[in-house]
């Protein structure tokens, strides 16, 4: 491992400026619905095998994966990122991603084209600075990761890696600063009723799937939500009904349950499963009720050896952390027993909309201090492993 | 149609980078690039950021870059060199020729400015930039020293109101161009896109041939080349898509004209017409404003620059 400081990093990155930037336009202009990341997935596949990373694959579940061997191999770190991004791009239409001095403009950028492309660069970049991990550092671009696919690509990477992983980043467009060492219980509920509407009714006399969704609406905003620990019930979604006065047959409720408290989200869905089947019987409808998501709640200590180095590398380079709970990806690491955090790379403004754009002075200091945090992984993950902290809870 | 067999090619054909670069050493070839712009700030910095980053930096395949504006007032020159391209307008670039206005003017300057042994041009205002838009193009003259000029060819969607639709040929080339061509020059209808502004060439055909300073350029490139080198000296390369503006009818209409008068030029020079009576420099197009008809003129004169051998200057920076 080379000596050199944070700042002496984000120095040196100006030199590769256009080549960071130019895999973030080359990336972001690639469409990457959650299921058709394939296209993305070869581009990075052929920059690692470029790059003569080992092990270059596409493995079956559609990740791309590679490593950049260390010096010792005697431990591993992973640094992730997901392919996926929001934006659906229909077949008269393209993704376009723009240059100007300050920033890069497009549709995706934040999350999570920028993280994708920090992973991409990354390798090239270590060379280039003449940094050599003890450590080999395996790099996983990850599919289905957003909405219901929850996670799919890093859950089928993890669960069959035959070899152990002693700690790792998930790497995330937005926003500089982000520091994530813990993730909440998350749970995703999707409610599907379909109410009896007889034949030849006339329709004001019909069953109304509105009106029964209002019901278990209703009663899960009476669940007793606790302030402390964080616990929340998002209604997200709401489908019914076509026109003004056809009173409509189904109806469709999607909500997320989020917890920092172990245990919670599990209980509130079961309240909200009983609430449905009790809804159910009551008017005769057939109500579904399926979990696309579940995740549960864990994360490494502040006071982890990790955590710290990180908070310490944020400092050197000026930036301010901003800790919480994340949600996303960290909780596969993490309930792999893998010691991991999130980090954001750079600042986004009008974010989902055609005009979003990132800050690029901000990225680079973002890709400092990941290549600087690497670094301090690679002195210290022998102890990781050594002490073997006990994640929480 | 042996030609359009023997040397149509595929970009996928050449990207294998690393061959690439190692052919063109093994030639002893240098190779330049010239975007010219004018008002290109939506694209002009993914356009060099892109260049740069594969075709400079991780594979030395472009030697020089240059961006050859005519005097934009957005930020084009501005962005441009905040990632390090070398700028410059086209009036500063051999001043005792004085500056027309035009994209051709702007690739003769850079017959001068470059260095290269192979110059390829590539529009700014191209919203999907690959590098494939440069090495696709160079390719053929790397391997293939009897070809002199690679032109670009396209699936080419052409943006309207709700996004992007695909479409052969550009417009003008199907309506005028190709039927001239038919008429007059049935070998080169073998070009796919003869008025592609994607092309690269040896030096030693730039320098001897004359260019309009506007719609004509690539019109009477073609037309000098195939007199003076033949077909042969062609290739073409299929870039895939190309995404930009699409142009209204109206500046077709003016396109269509220069070119024409650019063709028709070539035709009395290559002997093919006995005798035109002088032709007229103004487009006349009407419009309706309610009840209200008017004429509106537009003059178009599609003036030459001299082939670049000729000019003093070019001799002394590149003796014989």
């Amino acid at each position: 491992m080379s000596s050199l400081s944070p700042t002496q990093i984000r120095d040196q990155l100006s030199s590769y400026r256009e080549t960071l930037l130019a895999n973030a336009l080359m990336l972001g202009e690639i469409p990457a619905r959650p299921g058709g990341e394939a296209d993305r997935i070869r581009f990075l596949a052929e920059r690692f095998s470029e790059l003569f990373l080992e092990n270059v694959s596409i493995d079956e579940a559609g990740n791309v994966q590679a490593m950049v061997p260390g010096k010792k191999g005697d431990h591993t770190i992973i640094l992730t990122a997901h392919a996926d991004t929001h934006i659906t791009v229909g077949p008269d239409e393209r993704l376009t991603i723009n240059a100007t001095p300050e920033h890069l403009e497009g549709q995706g950028l934040a999350d999570n084209t920028i993280g994708l492309a920090c992973l991409a660069s990354i390798p090239e970049l270590l060379h280039h600075l003449g940094i050599r991990l003890d450590a080999n550092l395996i790099l996983l671009g990850h599919v289905n990761s957003l909405g219901t696919r929850d996670l799919a690509g890093l859950r089928f990477f993890l669960d069959n890696l035959a070899k152990p992983i002693h700690a790792g980043l998930v790497l995330e467009g937005i926003t500089l600063g982000r520091l994530n060492a813990s993730c909440l219980g998350m749970v995703q509920a999707d409610i599907r009723c379909r109410v009896n509407q007889e034949p030849g009714t006339r329709w004001e006399a019909n069953e109304n799937a509105i009106v029964v969704m209002h019901r278990i609406i209703r009663r899960i905003l009476e669940i007793p939500v606790p302030q402390e620990p964080r616990t929340s019930v998002i209604l997200g979604s709401i489908y019914a009904g076509k026109t003004f006065n056809r009173p409509p047959a189904t109806a469709r409720l999607r909500l997320e349950i989020r917890s920092e408290e172990p245990g919670k989200a599990r209980e509130i869905r079961m309240r909200i499963q009983e609430i449905v089947q009790e809804i159910s019987s009551a008017t005769a409808s057939e109500i579904d009720i399926t979990y696309p998501a579940l995740r549960k709640p864990g994360g490494i200590p502040f006071s982890h050896p990790l955590v710290t180095a990180a908070r310490e590398t944020m400092a050197a380079l000026g930036v301010e952390p901003r800790t919480g709970p994340s949600y996303s990806d960290l909780s596969v690491l993490i309930s792999h027993k893998i010691p991991a955090l999130t980090l954001g790379l750079t600042n986004a403004e009008r974010l989902n909309e055609p005009e979003e754009r990132v800050e690029i002075e901000p990225y680079l200091s973002g890709i400092a201090q990941v290549i600087g945090l690497l670094g301090r992984m690679d002195q210290e993950v022998a102890t990781y492993a050594e002490e073997d902290i006990p994640l929480t809870p | 149609m042996a030609w359009l067999q023997s040397n149509t090619f595929h970009h996928s054909d050449f990207s294998d980078l690393a061959k690439l670069c190692a052919a063109k050493e093994k030639a002893g070839l240098t190779i330049g690039l010239c975007i010219p712009t004018l008002n290109e700030e939506k694209t002009i910095g993914k356009e060099i950021v892109i260049f740069k980053s594969e075709l400079m930096d991780r594979y030395p395949l472009i030697d020089e870059f240059a961006v050859i504006d005519s005097g934009s007032t957005d930020r084009t020159g501005e962005i441009a060199k905040s990632y390090g391209a070398e700028f410059h307008y086209s009036g500063d670039i051999l001043p005792s020729e004085g500056f027309k206005r035009g994209k051709g003017e702007n690739l003769w300057k850079a017959v001068y400015q470059l260095k290269s042994d192979i110059i390829c041009y590539v529009d700014a205002d191209i919203a999907n930039i690959h590098p494939r838009f440069v090495y696709g193009l160079v390719a053929p003259l790397i391997h293939n020293p009897s070809i002199h000029y690679v032109k670009a060819f396209y699936e080419r969607p052409m943006a309207y109101s709700q996004g992007l639709r695909s479409t052969g040929g550009g417009r003008v080339t199907e309506i005028l161009v190709r039927p001239l061509f038919s008429l007059f020059y049935p070998e080169l209808t073998q070009l796919f896109q003869p008025l592609s502004g994607e092309y690269a060439v040896r030096r030693d055909v730039l320098e001897s041939i004359p260019f309009p300073i506007g719609y004509g350029v690539e019109t009477s490139h073609i037309l000098d080349v195939y007199k003076q080198w033949g077909m042969g000296a062609f290739a073409q390369t299929d870039l895939d898509q190309r995404v930009h503006r699409n142009q209204s009818t109206t500046a077709l209409g003016k396109m269509s004209f220069g070119i024409l008068q650019s063709f028709l030029n070539r035709l009395r020079q290559h002997g093919k017409v006995s005798e035109i009576t002088e032709i007229s420099n103004i487009y006349r197009a009407l419009q309706a404003n309610g009840s209200e008809y008017e004429e509106v003129t537009t003059e178009i004169f599609e003036e030459e620059r001299q082939p670049m051998i000729e000019v003093a200057e070019y001799l002394r920076r590149f003796p014989r």
